[in-house]
């Protein structure tokens, strides 16, 4: 089977590992197969889930830009919040990301910030969309629990990092890697990376 | 219907990270973020105990002859 090379080396060194291991371990590889089941069973007659999806007219700075929230109750450890809160403020932190992907064009939730990813699905995210030269901005969700959570019911996602582009949601680092593979990233960046250009 | 389904299992055996490649008619007419989130949705439970999914290839049956066939023949050339 051919192999993607664009992976970070130690997931590729991680993956060889497995895959020998796997050699040995053939018959005790369980929880794959149950995740076989579980997909070959769960593709049945699942209805697709309506995408949010945001108009926007950008306008936005170049150069990436971060975010960086506190959590409006740092003296409380998260484990110990009520859990009543989240939905209390549920409104602003959509409020947020709303705000986010509709004033940045390309909008990422990543583990990390772009120049210290802490996880190598971001690390790849990012190294994506740097090919295009387009301004990049990010929030750290590892930082801020509530603004996870409340992008991934935004989306309807459960992983990180999440893409969004001129506030569409794109998806994670599996799909930004095949549209950069497949020449769909560069076509949705066109305009973008143009403007760029023109103001500068 | 899936077609063909292949799950690596990359966490070296602690069950926390999988590569999957599916094939399947569901996928037909339908874009990647849909794809991924049929998949997403049929791992649902699973995704909690999961550190990391990479869904490498979510296809259909069409676009896998075509993948074939052009390993295929790049095989020959």
């Amino acid at each position: 089977m051919k192999k993607d090379t664009i992976y970070p080396s130690y997931v590729q060194k991680v993956k060889q590992e497995a895959e020998s291991l796997l050699q040995i371990l053939e018959s005790s590889n369980i929880m794959a197969r149950l995740l076989s089941n579980m997909i070959l069973k769960g593709i049945g007659g699942y209805p697709v889930a309506n995408s949010a999806k945001i108009i926007s007219g950008s306008s936005y700075h170049n150069g990436m830009k971060y975010f960086s929230t506190v959590p409006n109750d740092p003296d409380t450890h998260e484990d110990f919040r009520p859990t009543s809160k989240l939905e209390n403020q549920g409104l602003s932190l959509k409020d947020i990301v709303e705000l986010d992907v509709k004033d940045n064009p390309v909008m990422i939730y990543m583990k990390g910030v772009p120049d210290f990813p802490q996880c190598g699905f971001s690390s790849l995210a990012v190294r994506v969309l740097r090919h295009y030269n387009v301004p990049i901005s990010a929030r750290n969700i590892l930082e801020d629990p509530e603004i996870k959570n409340a992008v991934k019911g935004f989306s309807s996602w459960p992983t990180f990092p999440q893409i969004f582009i001129k506030g569409e949601f794109i998806g994670g680092s599996d799909i930004i890697l095949t549209m950069h593979q497949n020449g769909e990233l560069k076509e949705k960046l066109k305009d973008i990376a143009t403007s760029v250009e023109k103001s500068e | 219907m899936v077609m063909a389904l292949e799950v690596i299992d990359t966490s070296g055996g602690c069950g926390a990270s999988f590569v999957v490649e599916i094939v399947s008619e569901q996928f037909e007419g339908k874009r990647l973020l849909e794809r991924h989130r049929i998949v997403n949705a049929a791992l649902e439970e699973e995704m909690k105990e999961i550190h990391a999914l990479s869904i490498r290839k979510a296809i259909t049956p069409g676009q896998w002859k075509q993948q074939e066939e052009a390993e295929k023949s790049n095989a020959a050339a």
